[in-house]
């Protein structure tokens, strides 16, 4: 039950290769957080309902924390801390800005990187698509009406940039 | 309000905060004893008067706001430096906001949805007091009469002249002044940021991701933590098998922490902790531990946790309402009486002479506050100093706690209030605080300890049950002659403070906001029978106001509809016509309803919702309304197909006197909005052999994006002085969807969430 899972892995974080050597269960999350000190990505409910943890792997959304390290090896991750260029915004961040998104805030790193990564694969979401691929991230202070406008003005400042690099999304 | 210049500021506070206060200008004002103190039990309040708010301004001009009061996405801080700033003609990028450390001396709590209308009340007389001081060193430093200048965008000028000095250059010349005692205030009619859609401070930092929680700390040497509490409330350890636990690789301690007993003020469970190298290794090692617990230990059932039980509160509820066994007053239970109306005779004789009566029962579960981020805390505590950094906004209380615990002196225990990711009222207990430092003083390191979400939903406080019945006696015009509430509920202040109640056994807490209907019925009485479970309930977006909302909103709805009359006509009918009706609270404090606001956001919600135009089959709207200082009503639009409920709008009409920042209070709205659907059509805690049934959002869940509705909000001008609008905006809206279900279905629903037969 308790015996250890030890792996040695490697896998990439914000572009930057991180070598991994512990439990391979270990959720993504909690390595993020404890160990690499990336604490953007935030803990909501440890089992993948809420949408708190949300970071893209191989650009593809992903809930953090259950994604267990001992899958990862050779993997991109990218988290809020590298959704941006340095000092840049994400057109993401750019909309939630201009939208006056966040109340407490908390949940919004997730929702951010679930609507880049929708953004990223369909430069004009309608609200069904917005629907499907924000579901599952919750927000208990209601900030989801301002999340839509967001979503559309992202995709809006998204097309105004193509051709130009925003920074990376995977 | 009392102000001090740097040189007199408080002893700790010049210690703590103003170590390199200089020349800067520097007053203090106090946010309390302007207005009435939250609901929110506050034990330990400071006689006299401490200031536990200051304003600061430095030689370089920069403007601090130190503030006892905490973000938490509210915009509470934005909004509260938008008046100072208005009031002290400072620019407002050279502005910021810092909420204070709790010493022992200031009350520091946030809650009740006070802090903008206390920043108007005290906080713009500090910001004018400053003013003028400036003003009167811009004018003596210019050599001109103090008539002939002017403030204005962190400035002193003399128009006559063309020349002016920047605030920063007046500082020193300012700080030597008296402080003006009753300074005039700016006239609203000439403010330029009051009242414009700014973002909140922390705008970017949020977008940034960049905002500090509690569960982003992170102490040099730190241990993390999680707990196995005890299942039920009162349980104790009664074997650990920590054999495997210890096995897993990062465990290094396994501690047992004893809690206290239940009910008393600080509630904390026993359990036993896993310490680890990180979170995951804690989490990790809990799975492999084994406890059992003695869960029936005490005596009897007010401290038995195995015995709460939902069904057993129902029963109870439903007996206290209905026993005919029991002596009653028209047939129901002589309970404490909240309020009456008339006279027992009067009311006696209305339901004999009755052309119609009602009788209703409504339901009000208990709910889970459930933030976004989760009970954690960090906490350094050794011999001689304890230090915490925890996302609270009751300080006042977790210090108290903390000196009790440690047994320090006040200079040595340190709370540093981080980012708030949400509390809804939960974050006003601090048990997830004492905790933290229960353990590290047994570590004598620094941990952090943080709650999953099961531990979250299992073992925490929800929002207090209630069972309401309401009879009323109509004439044959519909009109009420009498009305009889009687209600049923879990009492906070019984489980916390038990003095707050009256000796009348009377709990304002609870009963307040039934107290408080300002729609004439000649007859009418208010009375309540608290009951006693081993369930923790604590306020929740207020405590009561939520479920005496649902109730007289949902009842005037179904008066209309026995009187055959438009709900809103039926409204407005019995409202006394414009003018203010007063309400006597806990202690002799009054609070007002005004009919004719009440009425204004009424009309406002329904025209802009085309109350009046019929919609097809299958679809409704619903009216309700609710004051809290506030006035709000809400019109709630929704479609019925195949037995599903969904709700398509929400329409929401606010008189919150001047509005501050709109921006912000729509998004107050917004938010409320989307924090009553979720009380109404979601899940309910329930309880069963003392253990919590939910665990997780699976179970409990929550309104996500594809079930919003289109919201739209209508801020009514005024020009009284501002209101709060963090929490008042989400309790109409339960009873306003009862209503638009009722009008789409005919079927009357009674009890959230909602199901349809």
């Amino acid at each position: 039950m308790a015996r250890s899972s030890n792996r040695k892995l490697q896998f990439f974080v914000n572009g930057t290769r991180q070598d991994y050597n512990g439990d391979g269960d270990q959720p993504l999350l909690w390595h993020l957080r404890d160990q690499l000190r990336l604490t953007g990505t935030k803990f909501g409910c440890g089992t993948g309902l809420c949408g708190a943890c949300t970071v893209h792997v191989e650009g593809k959304p992903a809930r953090a924390c259950v994604v267990n390290m001992g899958s990862l090896a050779g993997k991109r991750v990218t988290t809020v801390e590298g959704l941006a260029g340095k000092d840049a915004l994400h057109p993401v961040q750019q909309a939630w800005r201009e939208a006056n998104v966040p109340q407490c805030g908390y949940c919004q790193a997730g929702q951010m990187m679930a609507a880049a990564a929708l953004v990223a694969g369909n430069s004009a979401p309608d609200d069904a698509a917005i629907d499907e691929a924000l579901r599952g991230n919750l927000c208990r202070c209601g900030t989801y009406a301002r999340i839509r406008v967001a979503v559309k003005r992202a995709a809006e400042l998204s097309r105004a940039n193509s051709g130009k690099s925003t920074g990376r999304t995977s | 309000m009392s102000a001090s210049r740097s040189s007199c500021a408080p002893e700790s506070l010049a210690r703590r905060e103003f170590m390199q206060a200089g020349g800067a200008l520097v007053i203090g004002f106090s946010m309390q004893g302007a207005i009435a103190t939250p609901s929110a039990g506050a034990p330990g309040k400071p006689a006299g008067f401490k200031p536990n708010a200051w304003l600061r301004i430095d030689t370089d001009g920069s403007v601090e706001f130190l503030i006892s009061k905490t973000e938490m996405g509210q915009g509470t801080e934005s909004g509260m430096a938008m008046v100072l700033c208005e009031e002290l003609d400072a620019d407002w990028a050279r502005v910021s906001v810092r909420t204070i450390q709790p010493d022992g001396k200031r009350f520091m709590i946030t809650g009740g949805s006070y802090s903008i209308a206390g920043a108007w009340v005290v906080g713009r007389r500090a910001a004018a007091a400053a003013r003028h001081m400036l003003l009167e060193a811009g004018a003596s430093a210019l050599g001109v009469p103090r008539a002939e200048c002017r403030t204005g965008n962190h400035a002193v000028s003399h128009p006559a002249s063309g020349r002016q000095l920047g605030y920063g250059e007046l500082v020193a010349a300012a700080a030597k002044l008296s402080v003006p005692k009753e300074p005039a205030l700016k006239d609203p009619a000439t403010f330029k940021l009051v009242g414009k859609a700014m973002p909140a401070k922390n705008l970017d930092a949020l977008v940034r991701a960049e905002s500090r929680y509690g569960m982003d700390i992170q102490v040099p040497g730190m241990l993390y933590a999680v707990i196995e509490r005890s299942p039920v409330v009162n349980g104790r350890i009664a074997h650990v098998d920590d054999a495997a636990a210890r096995q897993v690789a990062g465990v290094s301690r396994v501690v047992r922490l004893r809690g206290n007993t239940f009910p008393t003020y600080n509630y904390v469970r026993d359990g036993v902790a896993v310490v680890a190298n990180s979170t995951w290794a804690a989490l990790k090692g809990r799975r492999a531990l084994k406890v059992s617990w003695h869960e029936s230990w005490t005596d009897g059932a007010p401290r038995n946790g195995a015995l709460a039980s939902s069904t057993r509160l129902a029963t109870d509820f439903q007996r206290l309402l209905t026993d005919p066994a029991v002596k009653t007053e028209n047939g129901l239970h002589p309970d404490v009486v909240a309020v009456r109306d008339g006279t027992v005779e009067g009311m006696n004789a209305a339901f004999q002479s009755a052309a119609r009566t009602l009788d209703m029962f409504y339901d009000v579960p208990l709910q889970a506050h459930v933030p976004m981020e989760p009970m954690n805390a960090t906490a350094h505590c050794t011999d001689e100093r304890c230090e915490v950094w925890v996302p609270c906004h009751f300080q006042t209380r977790l210090f108290n706690a903390l000196r009790e615990l440690t047994g320090l002196p006040p200079e040595r225990i340190i709370i540093h209030t981080t980012m708030l990711g949400g509390s809804f009222g939960r974050r006003l207990d601090v048990d997830y605080a004492i905790e933290a430092v229960m353990l590290s003083r047994e570590l004598a390191k620094p941990v952090q300890v943080v709650w999953t979400r099961e531990d979250d939903v299992r073992c925490g406080l929800y929002s207090p049950p209630s069972r309401h019945r309401v009879r009323v006696a109509l004439d044959a015009g519909g009109n009420p002659l009498a009305m009889d509430h009687a209600f049923a509920a879990l009492s906070v202040w019984k489980q916390q403070e038990p003095t707050e109640i009256e000796p009348s056994g009377l709990d304002y807490a609870a009963a307040f906001d039934a107290i408080k209907f300002p729609y004439r019925v000649p007859q009418r009485v208010v009375r309540h029978r608290l009951v006693e479970q081993t369930i923790r309930v604590f306020w929740w977006r207020r405590g009561y106001t939520p479920n005496h909302t649902f109730v007289n909103e949902c009842l005037l709805d179904e008066c209309a509809h026995a009187a055959g009359v438009d709900p809103l006509d039926y409204r407005l009918r019995l409202l006394p016509e414009n003018q203010p009706v007063k309400f006597a609270n806990k202690g002799g404090e009054v609070e007002e309803i005004h009919t004719g606001r009440l009425a204004r956001v009424l009309r406002a919600a329904a025209d802009a919702a085309n109350w009046r135009t019929p919609l097809p089959k299958g679809r409704g709207r619903g009216i309700a309304a609710t004051v809290t200082d506030t006035h709000v009503a809400q019109v709630v639009e929704v479609e019925v197909t195949d037995g599903r409920i969904r709700v398509t709008r929400v329409v929401t009409a606010v008189d919150c006197g001047i509005v501050i920042n709109p921006q912000l209070v729509k998004a107050q709205v917004e938010g409320s909005v989307v924090f009553g659907l979720t009380a109404a059509l979601k899940g309910a805690i329930t309880v069963e052999n003392g253990r919590v049934q939910q665990s997780n959002f699976h179970d409990y869940p929550l309104l996500a994006i594809d079930e919003m509705p289109i919201i739209e909000t209508v801020l009514l001008p005024s020009t009284v002085a501002p209101s709060g609008t963090g929490e008042q905006i989400s309790h109409p809206v339960a009873a306003a969807l009862a209503n638009a279900i009722f009008a789409a279905t005919g079927q009357r629903l009674r009890g959230t969430p909602f199901r349809l037969a």
